[in-house]
């Protein structure tokens, strides 16, 4: 069961280019777990080291981030889209 | 620095980014920029190839920091800014905040929390109202030229381009 993955424009380098792409799971954890092995590069740049997910990736699976729903838990079928969205900071000097 | 991209920026955007500068100070304010950028097959890798990034509109979006140091989007707000693009055949080209006491140089912070690429950081300050536009470039932001133009020039040969009204800021 594939269900559909929106890659936002900062991670696209990681996907072939490619905006939309297709991972297997029946959760959120597992669809990313899959996404990532095909797109190894993705890898680190939604993981960090010990294998837990960067703080500034946030996943939204149709309209609903998440952390509000069952987080890595929640159940994703093949009529879901999930996107990540990377978070964009900055600031002045200093 | 890469000499041939080029930022395509509407005169009106413009305008939008330093109203809504204005609007947050003394915080910064920031939010994304929708547009299309040509050829996309150069955006694989940072080269000397002209790469045009042009900008159709803006869209404001929280900061979640609320500081006039720091900034970061809401991830809600950046989430709908792609689907908005999306819906316009267009993608979130990058993003912009505003350097409300000092000049839109990428400071320390810009370069160590830039990510991709293919992303551009415009920052904007109020008080002079000057612009400047950033992408990374062999780990660090590099300054590209940035063109304004009047919005009447700002054509993609594409239909459905700029003339959707942007969002009013929150
Ligand atoms: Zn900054």
């Amino acid at each position: 069961m594939a269900t559909k993955i929106l890659i936002p424009t900062p991670l696209r380098g990681y996907t072939d280019q490619l905006d939309e792409v297709e991972a297997e799971g029946a959760t959120v954890g597992e669809l990313l777990s899959d996404l990532t092995t095909r797109y190894a590069d993705l890898r680190k740049h939604l993981y960090a080291e010990d294998g837990t997910r960067r703080n500034f990736v946030n996943i939204y699976l149709n309209d609903d981030d998440i952390r509000y729903l069952e987080k890595d838990q929640t159940p994703v079928t093949a009529d879901d889209t999930l996107s990540i969205i990377p978070s964009v900071a900055g600031g002045a000097w200093s | 620095m890469t000499p041939h991209a080029q930022v395509v920026l509407p005169a009106a955007v413009l305008g939008e980014l330093l109203a809504h500068a204005r609007r947050a100070v003394p915080n910064e304010c920031c939010g994304l920029l929708i547009g299309v950028t040509s050829p996309t097959v150069a955006l694989s890798s940072i080269d000397e190839r002209a790469v045009d990034i042009q900008i159709e509109s803006s869209a404001p979006a929280r900061n979640l920091r609320l500081s006039p140091t720091r900034y970061l989007i809401d991830p809600a707000d950046h989430f709908a800014a792609i689907r908005t693009a999306r819906a316009r055949g267009r993608t979130v080209v990058g993003g912009y905040h505003s350097h409300p006491s000092g000049p839109p140089d990428a400071s320390t912070t810009d370069h160590r929390d830039a990510s991709d690429a293919a992303f551009i950081y415009l920052i904007v300050s109020p008080g002079t109202g000057a612009v400047k536009a950033w992408r990374l470039a062999a780990g660090r932001l590099g300054e590209l030229t940035i063109r304004i133009v009047p919005d009447r020039e700002c054509q993609t040969g594409v239909p459905d381009a700029s003339d959707s009204p942007t969002r009013p800021a929150p």
